[in-house]
């Protein structure tokens, strides 16, 4: 029996979506819920909630009467707009900012920001530095790498490049990083 | 990695928006587009006498309401439970153990052999604990077509090479597999987060 191994890696690294649906799915009973209780309400000879039935499709059916009528251009464009946004959650890749590391016989999923944190501390180590001097942000193909040297010491910009390929190269990832390295030509003072 | 139906859920959020998009749009176009308005008014019209013709027509014997509004009611039941379904829906699929096979290879209707998740998860917790390098661990396990995949997340210190985690997580996962004679699919996680950039640092200055 094979490991549906290529499933797992894609479903880790990729949102479910199920906040959204959630949500949606709530509130879109709790409407029902208000609209069902006016009716029972109706039904009962009982005063309404908010609206009978009766009014509320009323005022459905004279929208284009009503005044001011921009309140109702501007509510129906925010509502369209929250529908534009949903289709497009829901039709994007939802990528999460996470990468697959290659190990046989074991689907590996490593966050971003362990890698960023990573490479931080091995630049920081090789340059000498104080914790919090390299700066490392990663995305979904490209990490790059900021080194602040402290003031008056220079740093070994060739040791630190060859630090980070290195670094990078062992983990080897899915989809591979490829990396900048800058060094600030100002320097803080050291802590 | 539950059984979460991302593809359902898609489905659900896409169809939420377009209606949403329809009708504010249909709103918003009242102003600027005088045809649309002056359909929306012939609609009103028709409805204002085919809806009161109806509730008049089908009233409930001893009150003053329509059977329609009793249908309108159902309906709106219907759609609240079809609302919890999808909810009750997302997430799911774990798995109570982490192996099952049947004791003999030749016969596969023989007695099984089961390893609860709860035994792998006490081993690998006990062992992942003690490290200094991780401040949290979870275990669990889920049901990836029909098969049980072990599912250990990790959360490293910061600086901590994920290489490191992978291969000492790894050796705890082959030692387990030594102790249940088969190594069970594993998905390893690790993760960053705010119990990682909170927790005290290792590093001696």
């Amino acid at each position: 029996m094979k490991t549906p191994y290529a499933r797992i890696v894609r479903r880790e690294t990729h949102s479910p979506r199920t906040v959204t649906t959630i949500v949606l799915a709530s509130v879109i009973a709790l409407a029902c819920i208000y609209l069902g209780t006016e009716l029972v309400l109706r039904m009962l000879g009982q005063p309404p909630l908010l609206a009978t039935p009766a009014d509320a499709f009323g005022w459905v059916a004279a929208l284009p009467t009503l005044q001011p009528q921009w309140a109702i251009t501007v509510g129906g464009t925010l509502l369209a707009l929250v529908g534009l946004l949903l289709m497009v959650h829901a039709v994007r890749s939802g990528r999460l900012a996470r990468h697959q590391m290659m190990h046989e016989g074991r689907a590996v999923i490593v966050d971003n920001g362990v890698l960023a944190s990573s490479i931080a501390r091995r630049v920081e180590t090789v340059a000498r530095l104080p914790q919090g001097q390299a700066a490392v942000s990663v995305s979904h193909r490209r990490a790059v790498v900021e080194v602040t040297p402290t003031s008056g010491i220079p740093v070994d910009d060739a040791a630190i490049r060859s630090a980070v390929a290195e670094e990078i190269g062992s983990y080897d990832l899915r989809p591979a990083l490829r990396h900048t390295v800058r060094v600030k030509t100002t320097g803080v003072i050291g802590s | 990695m539950n059984d979460t139906n991302r593809a359902l859920n898609r489905v659900f959020i896409f169809l939420v928006g377009l209606v949403l998009l329809v009708a504010g749009a249909g709103a918003a176009a009242l102003e600027f587009w005088p045809w649309w308005a002056a359909r929306w008014d012939d609609a009103r019209t028709i409805t204002d006498t085919v809806v009161a013709d109806a509730l008049t027509a089908t009233p409930v014997p001893g009150t003053d309401f329509s059977w329609w509004l009793l249908a309108a009611v159902l309906v709106l039941l219907l759609v609240v439970i079809l609302m919890v379904v999808i909810i009750a829906n997302v997430g799911g699929g774990g798995s109570r153990e982490i192996y099952r096979k049947p004791v003999s290879e030749q016969d596969a209707s023989s007695d099984r052999l089961l390893i609860d998740t709860s035994f792998a998860a006490e081993a690998l917790k006990h062992s992942l604990d003690k490290r200094p390098d991780l401040v949290g661990t979870t275990v669990g396990a889920f049901t990836v077509k029909r098969q049980p995949v072990l599912h250990v997340g990790v959360t490293p210190r910061q600086g901590v090479s994920p290489r490191l985690i992978m291969e000492e997580a790894g050796r705890l996962i082959d030692n387990l597999a030594q102790v249940v004679g088969d190594a069970p699919a594993t998905c390893l996680t690790i993760h960053s987060g705010l119990r990682a950039r909170l927790g005290h640092d290792q590093r001696v200055r």
